[in-house]
């Protein structure tokens, strides 16, 4: 009767606990990071011993995690890097924000100055036309500077939370650490870093190597630690190699920024280097191109007071950028002298102490220079002209970026109607009022010339190769962030399968560990029974 | 496939079933309200390309379009103002016949030169005339003051010789104008080869009544006397160096050089005809002339061979006036007629760019709206089997 008594309550104690792990998985069907728990029982020693509990399983898998994680980082990097180029996209397709439309009524109005050059209406269309195009560069440019502000600002919350997050799994790992060594499995603290694990790897690439302590090292994908057993290392965000640049992340004040990858900050700086900057760079170059060509034909003609044209919109400047770690006193201004010449990438001028040398910032390769600097004999390479001044020291570098600005600075510098130079300028000198048209047609045949990219490009050619590659990078992101959106589906299905809670298996697990119950304490019952048929038996 | 699923994951994903078939509802529904099929150069980057090329092309044909109107305009306004001086030289011909009859008394002589002043006016006034902006037509450049006014020395041209052009495509270019120099001052006198003048010292009363080139292989533009004396003719050049000589007779014409002189009346002995190549000369010259033959008929025998001649003058340039005319006008004819021809094949070529843009840009409705349609199916049967799955719980039945 003992043995019976014994047996029963183990059972009871066994399908309780069985039945408040049950519980709990309910409770958590819909707990992020929660994993499923489930019981295992054990027959105890000898041959009436009864049931025990022996754990509480976690239906974890480290390689399901992993390769969930690791689809979530690629999916939050797409996903960050597809939403950015779609918005910017659909801010240089759009027709009413767009430069496609403006560009063609700049040129249609010079052509329309070309049939009617003594009209002051035609030639007050030509300005309101130069100034909407002029005011449409800008507002793209704010856009795009919008964007980049954006990024900065995204980078330095998304590492603040990483650090955060890096944190608390520092001090996890402690409190699992504990726990292990007391031979507790500590299932809800290590879902909880499960889930901080997973909460970085939304944000950036890493990895992870669990320790025999149960502790877990974290790492960037480029190698440096994140959590190192207890202790955490931050990230941090600094300025740029050159005053004025974009953010760059650090670790231990060593630049990361080329090295991140993967999750939001990883899509923050892909976009940043491979769609923003480059589209910078090339709407730069749309805007001198734009300025310097219409310029170079303005001033050869002649305005209706019979005077030489000057220029119609302020051409660009630009300065070159010290690096941070300069110790001269040099400076670089940089003016565009051929529009056709200028490349979409930055170059880097260095003093060596006695001379000066041009590479491109991206291979590294030496662009031969013609000229020594002066302001008399600039240097020239790539459609630029660089005069340098100040005392610059050996070693002192300039970034030269000198198109990503440009076209927030196309003002139109003419106001008065009558000095747009329509007609063409005699030999024998200006007389005013005169109907000749021939500089306003060549103004107008601009619209179809050649002007950057060697010459290639139309400035409308060029705007079109801008939103064309925008809309491509788009497009291709779009569709990696679906097969990314797809496998990471995938993966949380698999992760899911194991470790999510399924009502309706907990519903007959809550039915049958209820019945084991029900017969356990029956089965207590009947012991009693037992007990006191024995007891009546001996009272008699 | 997976046996065992997730409560979570059900849920899940019959949610973003739904959110997806929604997104492309919503992109079927954003095409339909713009009309547009390429939202984006996302959407279609190559196309989308292609499509912003096209509606360069349509901008810059429609500025063609443009030029090709506004040119026809000028050239209108000039057709009209040489239909006018046209008019003008077959009026001021008319009169110059009347005033050579010998019939006509000294009062309708003055009549006739007061009309023929007034043409001479009126022949002015056609050639400051204003195109429809207030600019003068036939002032080059200089369009914006009256390139023709009297000065003492006869009328002078303000203007310039650039006439304006104007685009009608890349490579083409057409002048919607004339300029005054090429339509009024640049003439050539006599018959636009050779004039020929008589000598104001002239006493005989042989006057020239035909003068026209034969053979043009022969004409060398040089300067020639011919000179009569004692019945007999002879022809020098500059040098002195006798070109031709032989009998005159009344009416029989005289070759040298390839041209053909006819004179009529007995010459005195020392008289002499000039034959010099065609100079420039202006049509207001040629009108003043007319006018001034109109007013002194001559009061000797050998004053009125003398205006004979000039009278032969006279009309020839107003003869060649009016073939210079008649060439410009058949030159503006021309070119309003290529500028037509080039309007008709602009007009094409924008039909055809705006097929292709309507062909790369346009929505298709019929498909757009049955693609709606399955994607509201779709939906509807994501929302009716995300229902269906979540109302199934085993809990339902452990009452």
């Amino acid at each position: 009767v003992t043995d019976l008594l014994g047996i029963g309550t183990s059972a009871l104690l066994a399908y309780r606990q069985a039945l408040e792990v049950t519980g709990n998985n309910i409770a958590n069907a819909n707990t992020p990071g929660y994993v499923r728990q489930r019981v295992e029982l054990q027959q105890r020693a000898g041959a009436t011993g009864g049931v025990s509990l022996t754990r509480i399983v976690r239906d974890a898998d480290a390689i399901l995690d992993q390769r969930a994680r690791g689809d979530a980082t690629s999916f939050a990097r797409l996903d960050t890097f597809s939403g950015l180029t779609s918005r910017l996209d659909a801010v240089l397709s759009n027709p009413d924000t767009g430069l496609g439309r403006p560009l063609q009524e700049f040129y249609s109005a010079l052509n329309a100055m070309a049939a009617n050059p003594t009209a002051l209406a035609a030639r007050d269309v030509v300005l309101n036309r130069a100034q909407t195009l002029s005011a449409r560069f800008a507002d793209t440019q704010a856009q795009l500077d919008g964007q980049a502000s954006e990024i900065d600002q995204r980078m330095m919350q998304t590492v603040g939370e990483i650090n955060n997050f890096a944190a608390s799994i520092a001090q996890l790992n402690g409190s699992i650490a504990r726990a292990q060594a007391d031979g507790s499995p500590a299932n809800d603290l290590l879902d909880q870093r499960d889930q901080l694990v997973n909460d970085i790897g939304q944000r950036v690439g890493v990895s992870t190597v669990r320790q025999l302590d149960g502790t877990l090292n974290l790492y960037l994908g480029s190698g440096q630690a994140l959590v190192l057993g207890q202790k955490a290392h931050a990230l941090a965000v600094s300025g740029g190699e050159y005053a004025g640049e974009a953010l760059d992340i650090t670790y231990n004040g060593t630049r990361l920024t080329r090295q991140l990858s993967g999750g939001t900050l990883g899509g923050l700086l892909d976009y940043r280097r491979e769609v923003l900057s480059p589209a910078m760079a090339q709407l730069g170059r749309l805007a001198v191109g734009l300025a310097t060509s219409i310029n170079d034909q303005h001033v050869q003609g002649m305005d209706l007071n019979g005077q030489a044209g000057s220029a119609l919109f302020d051409t660009p400047t630009a300065m070159g950028v010290g690096a941070a770690g300069n110790t001269g006193t040099g400076a670089v201004s940089i003016a565009f002298t051929n529009a056709n010449q200028l490349g979409t990438g930055d170059h880097l001028l260095r003093f060596d102490g006695s001379a000066w040398s041009l590479t491109e910032r991206s291979s590294g390769n030496v662009v031969p220079m013609s000229g020594d600097g002066s302001p008399g004999n600039p240097f020239q390479a790539v459609g630029l002209s660089l005069i340098v001044g100040g005392a610059p020291a050996a070693g002192d570098q300039f970034l030269v970026q000198p198109l990503r600005a440009a076209a927030g600075q196309l003002d139109v510098r003419i106001t008065d109607p009558r000095q747009l130079a329509a007609a063409g300028m005699p030999a024998t000198g200006g007389v005013a009022d005169s109907g000749d048209n021939s500089n306003a047609r060549q103004l107008a045949a601009l619209a179809e010339r050649g002007i950057i990219d060697g010459g290639r490009d139309s400035i409308s050619a060029g705007y079109t190769a801008l939103v064309s590659r925008v809309g491509a990078q788009a497009q291709g992101a779009q569709l990696s962030r679906d097969a990314a959106y797809a496998l990471q589906q995938q993966s949380l299905v698999e992760r899911e399968a194991l470790s999510g809670v399924n009502l309706d298996e907990e519903a007959a697990d809550l039915v049958r560990w209820q019945q084991a119950y029900q017969a356990a304490a029956q089965m207590i019952a009947t012991a009693n029974d037992l007990f006191e048929s024995l007891l009546s038996a001996s009272r008699r | 496939m997976t046996l065992r699923i997730a409560t979570a994951t059900l849920h899940r994903q019959g949610v973003e079933n739904m959110l997806r078939q929604q997104a492309l509802l919503a992109q079927t529904q954003n095409q339909i309200a713009s009309g547009q099929r390429l939202q984006s150069a996302a959407a279609n980057p190559v196309e989308w390309a292609r499509a912003t090329r096209l509606d360069e092309t349509l901008a810059s044909l429609q500025r063609y379009q443009d030029n090709a109107a506004t040119a026809a305009d000028r050239l209108g306004f000039e057709d009209s103002a040489l239909a006018n001086a046209g008019d003008v030289l077959f009026r001021v011909r008319e009169l110059a016949l009347q005033a050579n009859s010998a019939a006509l008394d000294a009062d309708s002589r003055r009549i006739v030169a007061a009309e023929l002043r007034g043409l001479r006016e009126q022949l002015l006034d056609i050639a400051n005339s204003r195109d429809g902006e207030g600019r003068y037509l036939f002032a080059g450049s200089r369009s914006a003051s009256a390139p023709f006014a009297f000065s003492a020395s006869g009328i002078t041209y303000n203007g310039d010789n650039q006439s304006r052009l104007l685009a009608l495509s890349a490579h083409r270019q057409i002048a919607d104008g004339d300029t005054g120099a090429d339509v009024f001052m640049n003439l050539r006198s006599g018959n636009g080869t050779f004039a020929v003048t008589a000598l104001a010292s002239n006493g005989g009363q042989a006057f020239i009544t035909a003068a026209s080139l034969i053979d043009p292989a022969q004409w060398d533009g040089g300067s020639y006397a011919l000179s009569f004396s004692a019945g007999n003719y002879e022809i020098r050049d500059t040098g002195g160096a006798l070109v031709g000589a032989g009998a005159y007779s009344e009416g029989q014409s005289i070759q040298f050089r390839g041209i053909q002189l006819t004179l009529t009346g007995a010459p005195a002995d020392g008289d002499q005809f000039r034959v010099d190549a065609a100079a420039t000369q202006d049509l207001f010259v040629t009108l003043q002339q007319v006018i001034d033959f109109a007013q002194s008929p001559g009061a000797s025998a050998s004053e009125r061979a003398l205006q004979q001649t000039r009278y032969f003058g006279a009309l020839q340039q107003l003869d060649s006036a009016q073939s210079h005319l008649s060439n410009l006008r058949g030159s503006v004819g021309a070119r309003l007629s290529a500028i037509d021809d080039a309007g008709t094949a602009l007009g094409a070529q924008s039909l055809l760019a705006e097929q292709h843009l309507a062909e790369l840009r346009d929505l298709d409705y019929a498909e757009a709206a049955s693609r709606l349609a399955l994607q509201q199916t779709l939906l509807q049967a994501a929302q009716l089997s995300y229902q269906r799955v979540q109302g199934l719980s085993l809990f339902d039945y452990l009452r």
